[in-house]
């Protein structure tokens, strides 16, 4: 019996497309088998591959996608955002004019006045009127002290004559 | 596969006709380049790109020197092995092989479910082992095995000669053979049952 065929050979006729005759094959029982094992070796490849493509979770067709690289972001899409984008960009002006056109929020504790660390008591004052006209000072203090009734009037005009 | 006039609408600008070129085959093309790329994400991506292509070019497109699925099939292995190209190609241990399933499969386990889960792993095993033979012989095997082409075919579209596609496929086979007997001895020293009945008969 002559050589064996060489196990690319019996791949090679194993899936040739038009088997060639080969006359050691037709005898050598050896060489039928590889050849029957390749065979069966590519439906069982065929088996795998269609196995493993269908196991394979399909995702959604992504189409408006596709529209938007297609047409350069003309999509449905791509007017939604740009119509979200817009609303935002006029809520953010209004909301800017209604708070420039409303009165400063008062701050309840900033509104009154400082509360003073002692209270000024009123001077007696002085009329004067030399000149025609009259003219208030404040009466300097009696030693150092100011008076300290508040019933004292802070002006007193005298009736001219 | 597709209604002509379809394709014709969509050459038109039609988006409807568009959209149902794409749905049309979108499952295929998914498919086909998960098989090309092991990764979800990757092959949707890649389909999306070539569909823009497609959709762009559509004008190009003529039905006389083929389907549209043969001129998507082109684009989308092309651009499947330039992804590729660009990434580090997946590794998948000889253990993960071993694990999961064996070389030898019982073609008459249709009616015998535990035969059939054994089947199973065994397809798992050839498609991991697949993983592992060299990129040519499996893009070659891909397109002869699960997309049933010719080598003419397979040669156009992985852009060399017929002979060489023809070599491909047998190397892969080789290649894919040797990793599978090897897993199956390293797993089973006693001897697979199937294989001993086989052997037996």
């Amino acid at each position: 019996m002559d050589k064996h065929l060489t196990e690319l050979a019996l791949a090679h006729i194993a899936d040739a497309e038009s088997p060639p005759v080969i006359e050691h094959l037709r005898s050598c029982r050896e060489c039928q088998r590889a050849v029957g094992e390749y065979r069966w070796l590519q439906g069982e490849i065929t088996a795998a591959l269609k196995t493993e493509a269908k196991a394979i979770p399909l995702p959604r067709p992504r189409w408006w996608d596709l529209w938007e690289r297609l047409h350069g972001g003309r999509g449905p899409a791509a007017a939604t955002r740009r119509l979200f984008a817009a609303a935002g960009i006029a809520m953010l002006i209004c909301s800017l004019l209604v708070a420039w056109s409303l009165p400063t929020p008062v701050n309840a504790s900033s509104a009154l006045p400082p509360k003073p660390l002692s209270i000024p008591l009123p001077a007696i004052v002085t009329a004067d009127n030399e000149l025609g006209h009259v003219t208030a000072t404040p009466t300097p203090s009696q030693s150092g002290r100011q008076s300290p009734s508040t019933l004292t009037p802070a002006l007193t005009l005298y009736p001219k004559p | 596969m597709v209604d002509e006039r379809i394709i014709h609408d969509a050459q038109r600008g039609d988006p409807a006709a568009q959209r149902a070129l794409y749905e049309a085959h979108y499952a295929a093309a998914f498919r086909l380049a998960y098989l090309f790329l092991q990764n979800p994400g990757d092959a949707e991506e890649v389909v999306q790109d070539a569909f823009v292509y497609l959709l762009r070019n559509l004008d190009r497109y003529d039905g006389e020197k083929g389907t549209f699925w043969a001129w998507l099939r082109v684009t989308l292995v092309s651009r499947c092995r330039n992804k590729r190209r660009r990434q580090q190609p997946p590794l998948v241990s000889l253990e993960g092989m071993e694990a999961t399933g064996r070389f030898l499969v019982d073609p008459n386990a249709a009616n015998d479910p535990a035969r059939a889960l054994e089947n199973r792993g065994a397809r798992r095993a050839i498609w991991q082992a697949l993983q592992q033979v060299s990129e040519g012989a499996r893009e070659a095997i891909i397109l002869r095995f699960y997309e049933g082409l010719a080598y003419a075919d397979i040669a156009r579209i992985l852009d060399c000669s017929p002979e060489a596609a023809r070599a491909r496929v047998a190397h892969g086979k080789l290649q894919l053979r040797r990793l599978l007997d090897e897993g199956e001895e390293r797993r089973a020293p006693q001897g697979h049952p199937v294989e001993t009945a086989r052997a037996a008969g």
